[in-house]
């Protein structure tokens, strides 16, 4: 019980189990929400294969490469949506005064947040993912290697932190405002959209936008670089196709701390 | 009919005290809009015109369907009735002298409103002026976009309807309403790209289902490609599903209702 990361981990499965379990007892509706997701993708690889059947390549990017980016964005979306779903409505928690109950338990109040609501259904969002992407490696003929394998693990925790980081920055705002007026749709619903197509596409200032402000352009465009073996750095240096980590770490370090001001600063509603 | 407008104008003002997502609602389609933007620019590269579509018809139809892609996100009728029949809300609202469907649909013609003339109008507009898009030929093209507009509006409130309807079976329909919608709706809807550019197959699959009357059958008219008396061909198909799914619903609401007595007491 001594070790502090072992104690976590069996407290955070016997939140997250609890909820998991609780989901669970309504299958028919958890089969659908499953469904619903796979539906989701489905339609989105279908219309962006209807596109790409009808113009081929834009900027040379193929529907392949496309599939690429789309499902590198969306496993890490997936992944984060596993784990930090919660952070959504925290403004709910903020209203509700519900954050004061978890002010007082004796874990960091952001494990309790993260712990107590794991949404299952997402896996079936990453499944889904995985189906994508693999179809894409077959379709654009780039051989499955363990470097390749590993490349793509870091690169969609990475891209999962990133997103998380813009989920914990619009818990900072909720913290701090009440509301977080549906900041997480603009940070990552719109992101994650732009970040499904190649970034040429974009003029200087949004590429700039995506690669050093909300840089979704590290979950998707300049990993892919390296995995399909393009370059188009668009006078970006290359090294960027390896700053996924480097990226998510920063911005993570950035939120997490604008997180903890928001924490010293918490006034209760009081209701 | 004044009962109904009654419900339609609470409806258009409760919408009016969540002014603040409103306008974070609208800048995130304005954000999605551009990235559609410069997707089909960068597509158009070094092309003049394809299925009948030049740049600027293409992109006025990418933004005139998207802004009627705003009534997917702002009718939620099925998630209403299902809140309706969770809470026990129902109960009271089938004890008024007044027709439940109808009800409905008055409360989203009200919150609708609200939508096209806050987040549509807007939308329409500033992207109209900022990449000078097309105007609809004539004045009766105008008017004829109106009406599909609308037919398409009550299409996909009987969608929803019946979709809420089936709360009254199963305790969660989310997983159902997103399936549909997002799944299925979206993809035959047009709201992406124009049916012209579907393959065959799916192509006819499309124009045998009511979901291309939401979307594409008005958006189309908007941009010319559909005019003269074949206008009046959509609307007619228009108003079939309009009706179809009307009485549709009403035939499954009457059924829950049963279902319903059966529970009660």
């Amino acid at each position: 019980m001594c070790n502090p990361i072992v104690r976590y981990s069996k407290l955070y499965l016997l939140l997250a189990g609890a909820y998991v379990r609780s989901r669970l007892q309504y299958r028919l509706s958890f089969g659908f929400m499953c469904a619903a997701v796979i539906a989701g993708e489905a339609c989105l690889i279908g219309l962006l294969g209807v596109l790409f059947t009808k113009f081929r390549t834009v900027n040379g990017w193929t529907l392949p490469d496309i599939m690429f980016l789309y499902s590198l964005g969306s496993l890490a979306f997936a992944l984060m949506k596993i784990v930090g779903n919660q952070l959504d409505d925290f403004d709910r928690y903020v209203v509700r005064g519900d954050l004061d109950a978890v002010l007082i338990k004796p874990v960091p109040p952001l494990f309790y947040v993260l712990a107590s609501r794991v949404e299952l259904h997402h896996a079936s969002r990453m499944l889904t993912s995985i189906v994508i992407f693999c179809a894409a490696f077959y379709m654009a003929r780039i051989r499955l290697t363990i470097g390749r394998g590993l490349f793509t693990i870091i690169t969609v925790v990475s891209g999962s932190l990133i997103m998380f980081a813009f989920m914990l920055l619009s818990a900072t705002v909720a913290l701090l405002t009440g509301k977080s007026g549906k900041i997480t749709d603009i940070l990552i619903t719109a992101s994650k959209e732009a970040a499904a197509f190649p970034i040429s596409i974009y003029p200087l200032a949004v590429r700039l936008l995506l690669t050093f402000i909300l840089p979704v352009a590290f979950v998707t465009y300049y990993p892919a670089m390296h995995l399909l073996g393009k370059d188009q750095f668009l006078g970006m240096p290359a090294y960027f196709q390896f700053g996924a980590p480097v990226a998510a770490v920063a911005l993570l370090l950035c939120c997490y701390a604008l997180w903890r001001i928001g924490m010293r600063h918490y006034y209760s509603t009081g209701s | 009919m004044r009962k109904y407008l009654a419900f339609a104008a609470n409806a258009f003002q409760r919408t009016l005290t969540y002014r603040f997502e409103l306008w974070v609602e609208l800048f995130i389609n304005v954000l999605f809009m551009l990235i559609y933007v410069y997707l089909w620019k960068a597509l158009y590269n070094g092309r003049s015109a394809v299925e009948g579509y030049d740049l600027t018809r293409i992109l006025t139809y990418i933004v005139v369907s998207q802004t009627l892609l705003s009534f997917h996100f702002t009718l939620r009728i099925a998630r209403v009735i299902e809140e309706k029949v969770r809470t026990g809300e129902v109960v009271t609202d089938l004890m008024k002298p007044i027709d439940f469907q109808l009800m409905l649909l008055a409360t989203g013609v009200g919150t609708t409103f609200h939508t096209v003339l806050f987040n549509m109008l807007p939308k329409l507009l500033l992207f109209y002026v900022g990449l000078r898009l097309l105007l609809p030929g004539s004045i009766l093209t105008v008017g004829v976009f109106i009406i599909s507009v609308m037919l398409g509006f009550v299409i996909l409130f009987n969608i929803e309807f019946l979709i809420g309807i089936l709360a009254f079976w199963v305790v969660e329909i989310r997983g159902i309403y997103f399936a549909v919608i997002w799944g299925i709706s979206w993809f035959f809807s047009g709201y992406f790209l124009p049916l012209e550019h579907y393959p065959d197959l799916l192509a006819k699959m499309a124009e045998y289902l009511p979901f291309q009357a939401i979307i594409y059958s008005p958006t189309a008219i908007y941009v010319g490609r559909i005019t003269g008396s074949a206008m009046v061909g959509v609307l007619l198909i228009q108003l079939f599903w309009a009706v179809v799914l009307m009485g549709l619903g009403r035939f499954a609401y009457l059924a829950a209702l049963r279902k319903l007595a059966i529970q009660g007491g």
